[in-house]
């Protein structure tokens, strides 16, 4: 009987022990330590003291913190409705049948394989005021009379790097959305078309409700990524100029590795995630709904 | 107007619209790879020239052997072929295990992995830096790549057992009345038949650890220990205007995953969204 059980339960065990031991190692019992840090004023060398829910009250009174959560904001809210837009948009093009699509398709996708630190890198040699190439574009243009100081000028700079994210992403959206748009089939357009409805009609009444889950999930992906932008901000300003792009991710990381205070850091990482949950749960809940005729 | 003109029109604009929109994403490609060409003088001079006057290579060989560029893409190597292979290994074991085994607790561990999917990065950094500094692997290869393993986990889990599950269980069952032993049951018929999942998880895992940068930002102080994605931006940190220089080892940095992207082109778009569609 037990050499019957050790049998059954051995190559589950042993199959599952080294996935097991990597996810508590390195990553469950990292995120409870994260909440137990959270509780203490926590620098990695010399005291540890107990504070309670100090650093989760401090958040709140800190106006860079404050500044840091507007422009977390303002970057979610901006690039994930663009990217879905502009995504769908091209896949919807390459989907009319045109010669060249899968040239077209890796072309778009180029910028979604190569790294963020590589891409980051490109824009800023791109943005350099002086001898950077879109403002030379704008001035032989005559679109802009100055050069702008995109990188430098805090009240454009967010939108700098916000315009680097959505061209990042464009790729990414449309390999998606051309995969859903083959899930829909060709008779839905065929019966619509002897229907009368015009192509505004099949797009508002056809593709749209059937592409809903693919934008579902879509949504909730970009926003989790939106919410934890880090590297293309630390690459370009660093949070700078005067915190003008500083988000919750940029100014926790300062926190915790260049002003060691991890205890204050780790309450910005837990708030970051309560946000980044409650979000994709209430996304789900309201894009999810079951597609009626 | 003539609808068949009207056609050809419209036929027209669509390809402008996608040769415009294409040429802004490949355009910044091009200008890197320009500028890698170019000296200091010609990078600088106004106006400038998507096609280098007179192209050296002198960046390059520069790249490779002044700058430690050679050295931090070795790093990426080694610190991605290992996760790649450490994610391939233990999440085909888990994955097969969660789609054809049946145990208490499976569903709620299986959701358990999932989670982790939703949880952003930054959260597991901090305490993730304290345990590798008291494990003493700061500034090693293990130091990236256990994390970037575990990291790789649910995704990859997640991936595999669709693949497992869609295998027939005949199959399973003719191997096992030929007297076929458990492990060889996973070895040489699960895991041939998965192969293409092997694929997916594989190049998500190595893109991965080639191109992740806070953790290695966070993980490593030695300039030898660098990998190429972090090594890159310090070094742009430091020489703020060297961007010939910089572009040749970008160049040098994007060519892995392009090459990936090109070989393995058909793994990278069905699978990746084929849970998610459905659900």
């Amino acid at each position: 009987m037990a050499k019957l059980v050790a049998r059954s339960v051995s190559p589950i065990i042993l199959f599952l022990l080294p996935a097991l031991s990597f996810y508590f190692v390195f990553e469950l019992f990292p995120i409870f330590y994260s909440l137990y840090i959270s509780f203490f004023e926590w620098h990695i060398i010399g005291d540890v003291r107990f504070v309670g829910l100090e650093n989760y009250l401090k958040m709140f009174s800190d106006p860079v913190f404050i500044i840091a959560l507007r422009n977390t904001f303002i970057y979610t809210i901006v690039t994930v409705p663009i990217q879905i837009i502009l995504g769908l948009a091209i896949a919807l093009l390459l989907n009319q049948g045109i010669k060249g699509k899968v040239i077209f398709r890796a072309l778009y996708y180029i910028p979604v394989i190569t790294s963020w630190t590589v891409v980051s890198l490109i824009w800023k040699w791109i943005y350099d005021p002086v001898y950077g190439f879109l403002n030379y574009v704008l001035l032989s243009l005559g679109v802009i009379k100055e050069p702008i100081r995109w990188l430098q000028d805090p009240s454009i700079a967010l939108y700098a790097v916000m315009l680097v994210t959505i061209w990042k992403g464009i790729g990414w959206n449309m390999v998606i959305f051309l995969a859903g748009l083959q899930t829909i089939p060709q008779s839905l357009y065929d019966a619509a078309l002897i229907d009368g409805a015009n192509r505004w009609r099949r797009f508002r009444y056809i593709t749209l409700p059937l592409l809903r889950p693919v934008i579902a999930t879509v949504t909730v992906l970009l926003t989790i990524g939106a919410l934890n932008a880090f590297v293309q901000i630390y690459i370009l300003t660093a949070g700078g100029p005067l915190h003008s792009t500083e988000v919750i991710n940029t100014y926790l990381y300062k926190n915790a590795f260049s002003y060691l205070n991890f205890g204050y850091a780790s309450s910005m990482a837990l708030f970051l995630l309560t946000i980044t949950l409650t979000i994709s749960i209430i996304q789900r809940r309201i894009l999810s709904k079951r597609i009626e005729y | 107007m003539p609808p068949k003109i009207l056609r050809y029109l419209e036929g027209f604009f669509i390809y402008f619209i996608l040769l415009v929109g294409a040429w802004i994403m490949i355009f910044p490609f091009l200008w890197m790879v320009s500028t890698s060409f170019k000296n200091q003088y010609e990078a600088f001079s106004f106006p400038p020239s998507l096609i280098p006057q007179k192209p050296i290579l002198e960046n390059y060989v520069q790249a490779l052997t002044i700058v430690p560029f050679g050295r931090w893409f070795l790093n990426s190597f080694i610190v991605a072929s290992v996760t790649t292979f450490l994610v391939v290994v233990i999440s085909s074991l888990a994955g097969y295990i969660f789609a054809r085994k049946e145990f208490r607790w499976k569903e709620p561990l299986f959701y358990m992995f999932l989670m982790t999917l939703m949880i952003p990065g930054m959260v597991t950094i901090i305490p993730n830096f304290i345990l590798i500094r008291a494990l003493g692997l700061m500034d090693t290869y293990l130091g990236l790549i256990f994390p970037y393993t575990s990291w790789n986990l649910a995704m990859s889990i997640y991936i595999l057992r669709g693949f497992f599950s869609a295998i027939p269980r005949s199959i399973e069952d003719s191997a096992r009345i030929d007297g076929c032993s458990e492990l060889g049951i996973f070895l040489k018929i699960m895991l041939p038949l998965a192969k293409p999942g092997i694929a997916t998880i594989a190049i998500f895992s190595f893109l991965y650890g080639w191109d992740e940068f806070t953790w290695a930002l966070t993980a490593t102080s030695s300039s030898n220990m660098r990998t190429l994605a972090v090594g890159l931006a310090l070094f742009h940190g430091k020489y703020l205007t060297l961007w010939t220089l910089l572009s040749a080892g970008m160049v040098i940095a994007t060519i892995p995953p392009v090459i990936v992207f090109i070989l393995f082109q058909k793994y990278f778009i069905p699978n990746l969204m084929a849970g998610a569609v459905k659900g």
